[in-house]
């Protein structure tokens, strides 16, 4: 499969003559933020961005979802109607691409899978778009995620001077492209070396491999305890996150006619685990904060084969207290060099 | 990747209720049948989604033996907003029900070996449905010891039942309750002060203890100070599963997702988790 070149001038032709037969999906400024929305017209594109507010994970897994429709008298149910359009993601960062490639685990993973995601996964194309220079809050680096590349992305858009070097990854991906022209050997090399010059800085978090036998070491540290301190269990964090999965399932009914939800749900409620007894087994905030931690670079780790932050930094942007990932990292990592 | 996607994890049967039964002043038990005559299939120990349509759906442990087959039951204590529904139900009314879920009381890796049964208040509802079925199994168990507790005599699920399991002479039974009443005649105390008089052979012995959350520390100090190694020690923990396939993270302790590596765990899985016990 062939690499080839977008005009930028052309962009939006382009994203037009997607839209006839795809659903559209791309940044779009809407009240001053960057979101990925439905567009009607490619126009309304705009890549002038750092990384859209929210992640793209509400695209497959949407906040709020129908499981099914219910008659209390019949108690027949109804399964929604599902629209067979498929779906494209444009501009796609390679932090929320991660974040995507994450969920597609866990929505396929064990004996279960779980159809309404995979329904509209199955039915996508990802079009990643690079991203130049890393936000304040950004450690994608960190993860070794590249923002200049996704393997998950059917086509990887790279911009450099008045074009964009389009990475064509699948067959799906080429079909879309087929008619603009091949990239030369000379686009390549400027494109490979844009993502040299933007190497990543150095972090100042223990490496990976490092802070994992932390975090074991660490389990029992009152270091959780301090980090939590200043957390309101708001949850924000895990509603920004691209990978954070968790929710709740819950009945809506007017009348007879009613509905089983399922909504984003996060570990950060402090009633996320209270049983119907009044037990509850995470009763503090350093039990929660770990939790959401470990989860991330631990159990998923261990049940889903990657660690499932993409250092998107998200969550330290929206925190109203100014939690901040990078720090509770860097924190539990002095917590157990004490230790030792 | 075209992969035949099966119809959503979250539809569900419907089941009848057949018979309903008030066990205590909180606790009702239900008798359920599923359409057709389908059998639900599930391990003593395994657990069902069961929702009313409007009101919500929570899981529920299966307290019937698998060996009872036209019919399952639950037992209910009446506690959250879907439970007091429940309790509403009349004979003929239906419910949701999906699942078995989880993982259940390892039965084949039981047999052959001495079984010592330790249930503290609620926890006899999921250890009921292992009880029935070593007993309709009998001969392919070792030694039986069943060891109940109770706050006070009334709270005692199952009476008539547990008295059945107290007459057989294949079964060694006591009952331990924290206050007593006038016509109480068992022991008084707590559940652990009746481990150390049980005979046992340690390497050939496997303990169920199903309680609540405060129960199982002591209980195990005890089983531990008998021998009986950790993998033999099952319990079985309560989490508020959701979606009861793993996905949800509510039920989650560390790595294990309760729902799914769960209910039923053996001791040496969960010792080194804080956040199990």
């Amino acid at each position: 499969m062939k690499d080839k070149i977008l005009l930028k001038e052309n962009l939006v032709s382009f994203g037009n003559s997607l839209i006839e037969q795809y659903r559209l999906i791309a940044p779009v400024k809407s009240n001053g933020f960057s979101l990925y929305k439905p567009v009607g017209n490619a126009s309304e594109i705009c890549l002038d961005y750092l990384r859209p507010l929210k992640s793209a994970k509400e695209i497959f897994f949407p906040q709020n979802e129908t499981l099914f429709f219910f008659n209390k008298k019949t108690q027949k149910i109804a399964e929604p109607a599902y629209d067979k359009k498929p779906t494209i993601l444009f501009g796609a960062v390679a932090c929320d691409l991660a974040g995507i490639a994450a969920q597609d685990r866990l929505f396929s993973a064990g004996a279960y899978l779980d159809s309404y995601y995979l329904k509209r996964r199955r039915n996508s194309i990802l079009i990643g778009m690079a991203c130049p220079e890393p936000g304040e809050m950004c450690f994608c680096g960190f993860f070794g995620i590249d923002r200049f590349a996704s393997d998950i992305a059917d086509l990887f858009f790279t911009p450099f001077s008045d074009k964009y070097y389009i990475k064509v990854n699948t067959e799906a991906g080429a079909r879309l492209v087929e008619s603009l022209p091949d990239a030369a050997a000379a686009d390549a090399k400027t494109v490979e070396r844009l993502r040299c010059e933007n190497a990543e800085p150095k972090w100042d978090i223990p490496p990976l491999d490092e802070l994992a036998r932390m975090l074991a070491e660490g389990f029992e540290a009152d270091v959780w305890d301090e980090i939590a301190q200043k957390c309101i269990g708001c949850a924000a964090c895990t509603f920004v996150c691209p990978t954070c999965h968790c929710f709740d399932i819950t009945d809506e009914a007017k009348g007879e006619i009613g509905r089983r939800v399922r909504t984003w749900d996060g570990c950060m409620f402090p009633k996320f685990t209270l049983h119907a007894s009044g037990h509850n087994p995470r009763t503090k905030g350093g039990q929660r904060m770990r939790q959401r931690i470990l989860h991330k670079f631990s159990y998923f780790k261990d049940n889903q084969g990657v660690v499932s932050c993409t250092g998107c930094g998200r969550c330290a942007e929206i925190c109203p207290v100014n939690v901040d990932i990078r720090e509770v990292l860097k924190q539990l990592g002095e917590a157990c060099e004490r230790k030792s | 990747m075209k992969i035949q996607l099966k119809d959503s994890l979250y539809t569900l049967v419907r089941g009848k209720v057949l018979r309903t039964r008030q066990l205590t002043e909180l606790e009702k038990l239900f008798e359920i049948a599923l359409p057709e005559g389908q059998s639900l299939d599930h391990e003593p120990g395994q657990f069902v989604q069961v929702s009313i349509f409007g009101v919500g759906e929570a899981p529920i442990s299966i307290c019937s033996s698998p060996t009872k087959r036209d019919s399952f039951e639950l037992a209910i204590r009446k506690v959250g907003r879907l439970t007091r529904a429940l309790h509403e139900l009349e004979p003929g009314d239906e419910v949701g029900i999906r699942g078995p879920y989880g993982k259940g009381f390892p039965v084949t890796l039981m047999e052959g070996n001495d079984i010592m049964i330790v249930g503290g208040g609620i926890g006899i509802v999921p250890l009921r449905s292992l009880i029935n079925y070593i007993i309709d199994n009998r001969r392919d168990f070792g030694k039986v010891d069943i060891l109940l507790g109770c706050k006070t005599p009334k709270d005692m699920l199952f009476g008539d039942e547990v008295e059945t399991w107290q007459k057989r002479v294949d079964v060694n039974f006591s009952c331990t309750v924290d206050r007593a009443d006038p016509d109480w005649k068992g022991n008084i105390g707590l559940i652990t002060s009746l481990i150390p008089g049980v005979n046992l052979d340690p390497n050939r012995t496997f303990a169920a203890v199903v309680g609540p959350p405060v129960m199982y520390k002591y209980v195990i100090q005890e089983l531990r100070k008998k021998q009986i190694p950790d993998r033999q020690i099952l319990v079985s923990l309560e989490r508020h599963m959701k979606c009861g396939l793993g996905k949800c993270g509510h039920c989650q302790i560390e790595h294990f997702y309760c729902c799914q590596d769960g209910p039923v765990f053996s001791f040496d899985q969960i010792k080194d988790l804080e956040g199990a016990i």
